[in-house]
């Protein structure tokens, strides 16, 4: 049986701006929100937008996300007519070769695509921390017949040259596409989710893949191209909550985001039936001590506080001992800070021990704590 | 190899009282995320048992919510199971709903398991145990039955109708009676049994010539002041007997004590549960928590002293609850006081600002309830 539509996930990219964090880790495996991990949020959206077939294409540190994803079972993307696929490059009959770009990697995996023979593919990113139910967006692409479509945000003018930037015409069909432009001419940015109609997507890759030139990139080539193939582009304006973790400064802000403001990202009331799915991690319930002081935080299981925590995020298995002082920090898990020690404004990495009576203050900036 | 097979029995006559009116202890709420025979499956589990059966006396439906359809403590999820061995026939006929009719009605489990040796342990006695080294003693001693027992010093209120043993000088169990409170200083059955299915068949079948009232205990006890050589195994280290609220009550809170907990946590043996993919708990800026735990999910913006708080719970701003047991779903409103109180799932406190009962006798509200 054919499938409406497939979910390709782009997982491979190391996150460079992450630091030490994706030292040895890929960015969608970076650990987010006290519990999660940020692939765990596209893989939940899919999952709740009822899509049962995922493909994720994985290159940077590929067998740890390789095995986090496994059979898709911490996301429900296990069950009989589903199918959760790990794609890393792999050696064919033509050779060997790494994924070149996001349009490479998804061309490097046609015969995965030919051989399920979707009318529709879902393209994400394992770089962003947001809920959506892809649905209503398949509905805009099928009401609109197009052939692309194109979900976007509105962007402050000011940041608008760090995304890819469309100008639409009043049907919401896009008329231009410009690549993180020096001088923005719209506010709608792409959130590098795109649903493709497949067999328009087949054909422009397949030109994409022979043009020696192309950066193999869906927002540099592939979308430019169909534009000039007078294609059908639509865009799906989204305005819910959507950040892109690229740096530390930002992933510590998605975090405090959870604890600042509850509209922003709402883990908590399932109201609009896209609660995330995790691993589950078999700890002990959190313990909060005879000393602690604990307020304007979020806490995962396992962790045990026993000092003084303000505006944070603490991780499962963290042990925060007596007389320390955590201020807007996010504390990855397993990690222990011993006695008396003050930190502010930083993340502090997973599985460390910080000593006791220390002081580290990220200042005006956030820094990432190592050992 | 040997082929062992585990026998959760929850089929003892204790009751937690008004706790469980509607479910079994089995599958009532502990520490706030665990049910109780989450341990007896860990310990089966981490024992490498994979093949396990529940004797289930009754109320099924919240057995097999609980076990639901995920391999939660298996190794290999294609030969592992937790089989529900239910008596439907002698389900209302309380005489007759004993573990050696359960057995008896569901003895074709054991055709296709074939096991060599069976282990059977309650889920209402608590302690973390490693069943191999039974197993190797129960061999190397040569008896037809190993009961696993402690050594307690306040026989007075513990184990309090569970069973007491008396040994003769060859270290053999000559007696096996109700621990009816009398002394203080005795050793207690654990209710768990280590014997070949040769043994069990025999005792089954004495079971039956005897009495058809007989459960597995009595036939034990009976057997045992005829002659049977029976081996004890002493269990040092926690060990905790659930025979009434009170001392569910008392046997939670006392686990605030980080050392008592360790007894029951052991390094490097995990006990397993279900997730319910609830997120980190939030603390709001007027939380006060101080020696709890907390389970993932909740809000809580009021204070909270010497209690457990299970998944989303919902504590408001102003309230207070002090050792007091808050189960699931459960929401306590603004400047509400719960006081000694053990509060049932789905519970909203909310026009009653006051709620406290005793130490001694702890109120308890019930599932659901609007107060």
């Amino acid at each position: 049986m054919p499938k409406e539509i497939v979910a390709m996930l782009l997982a491979g990219g190391k996150g460079t701006r992450l630091e030490a964090l994706t030292r040895k880790i890929a960015k969608p495996a970076v650990s987010f929100g006290g519990k999660y991990r940020i692939i765990d949020f596209p893989l939940s959206n899919c999952a709740n937008s009822r899509i049962d077939t995922v493909g994720v294409l994985t290159q940077y540190e590929s067998v740890f996300l390789n095995t986090y994803i496994g059979n898709g079972e911490k996301w429900g993307l296990n069950g009989v007519h589903s199918l959760t696929a790990t794609l890393p490059p792999r050696q064919t009959e033509q050779g060997a070769a790494w994924y070149k770009g996001t349009a490479d990697a998804i061309y490097q995996n046609i015969d995965f695509l030919d051989n399920l023979n979707p009318e529709y593919v879902l393209i994400l990113s394992g770089d962003h921390i947001y809920k959506m139910n892809y649905q209503a967006m398949l509905d805009d692409h099928k009401r609109h017949g197009a052939d692309l479509t194109v979900a976007v945000i509105d962007v402050p003018l000011a940041e608008a040259s760090r995304f890819g930037i469309m100008s639409t015409d009043d049907k919401m069909l896009i008329t231009k596409f410009s690549e993180k432009p020096s001088k923005p001419t719209s506010t709608l940015a792409s959130m590098g989710i795109y649903i493709f109609t497949y067999k328009v997507l087949k054909q422009a890759l397949v030109v994409d893949a022979k043009n020696e030139k192309s950066d193999h990139d869906f927002g540099k080539n592939v979308i430019p191209y169909l534009l000039d193939k007078k294609k059908k582009l639509l865009a799906y304006r989204f305005d819910g909550y959507w950040k892109d973790v690229g740096t530390i400064a930002s992933l510590w802000q998605a975090n405090m985001d959870l604890i600042d403001d509850e509209q922003a990202l709402d883990l908590y009331s399932n109201e609009d039936d896209l609660k995330i799915f995790t691993e589950d991690t078999h700890s002990v319930p959190q313990y909060v001590g005879r000393q602690a002081n604990l307020v304007n935080s979020m806490v995962n299981q396992g962790a045990i506080i026993l000092g003084n925590v303000n505006h944070s995020v603490i991780f499962n298995e963290v042990l925060i001992e007596e007389d320390c002082e955590i201020v807007d920090c996010v504390i990855l898990p397993g990690t222990t800070i011993k006695a008396g020690t003050k930190i502010r404004r930083a993340i502090v990495a997973n599985d460390i021990t910080i000593g006791s009576n220390r002081i580290i203050d990220g200042g005006e900036d956030i820094i990432l704590v190592t050992n | 190899m040997k082929r062992i097979m585990g026998l959760c029995n929850l089929h003892a006559p204790t009751t937690l009282n008004e706790l469980t009116h509607s479910r079994p202890i089995a599958s009532t709420s502990f520490l706030g995320r665990y049910a109780f025979i989450d341990f007896t499956l860990s310990n089966f589990s981490n024992s490498g048992i994979d093949e396990v059966g529940i004797l289930v006396k009754n109320h099924p439906r919240s057995i097999l919510k609980h076990l639901g359809s995920t391999n939660v403590w298996n190794t290999n999820t294609k030969l592992g199971y937790e089989a529900i061995m239910y008596n439907e026939k002698h389900a209302h006929s309380p005489s007759y709903n004993h573990d050696i009719n359960n057995i008896i009605a569901n003895d074709w489990i054991f055709y296709n398991a074939k096991p060599d040796v069976f282990v059977i342990a309650p889920a209402h006695i608590l302690y973390p145990i490693d069943f191999r080294e039974v197993i190797k003693a129960h061999e190397q001693s040569g008896a037809k039955l190993t009961i696993v027992y402690s050594h307690i010093t306040n026989g007075k209120t513990e184990f309090v109708g569970g069973d007491e043993l008396r040994f003769d000088a060859l270290g053999h169990i000559r007696e096996l009676t109700l621990n009816k409170g009398a002394s203080d200083d005795i050793n207690v059955s654990l209710e768990t049994y280590v014997l070949t299915l040769p043994e069990l068949a025999a005792l089954i079948e004495k079971a039956r010539q005897t009495s058809a009232f007989f459960t597995l205990r009595d036939i034990i006890s009976s057997e045992i002041s005829q002659g049977m050589v029976v081996n004890g195994y002493r269990h040092d280290g926690y060990v905790r007997h659930f025979g009434s609220l009170k001392h569910y009550r008392n046997h939670s809170l006392e686990l605030l004590n980080y050392d008592l907990r360790r007894g029951l946590f052991l390094e490097d043996w995990p006990v397993y549960t279900v997730t319910h993919d609830t997120p980190p708990t939030k603390y709001g800026p007027n939380a006060q928590v101080k020696n709890s735990f907390v389970a993932n999910g909740s809000r809580i913006n009021g204070k909270v002293i010497n209690s457990i708080i299970s998944r989303n719970v919902v504590i408001e701003e102003g309230a207070i609850v002090k050792n007091s047991i808050v189960f699931t779903d459960t929401k306590i409103g603004k400047n509400v006081r719960v006081t000694d109180a053990i509060i049932d799932k789905y519970a909203r406190v909310r026009e009653v600002k006051d709620i406290a009962g005793t130490e001694i006798d702890p109120l308890y509200v019930k599932q659901g309830d609007r107060i």
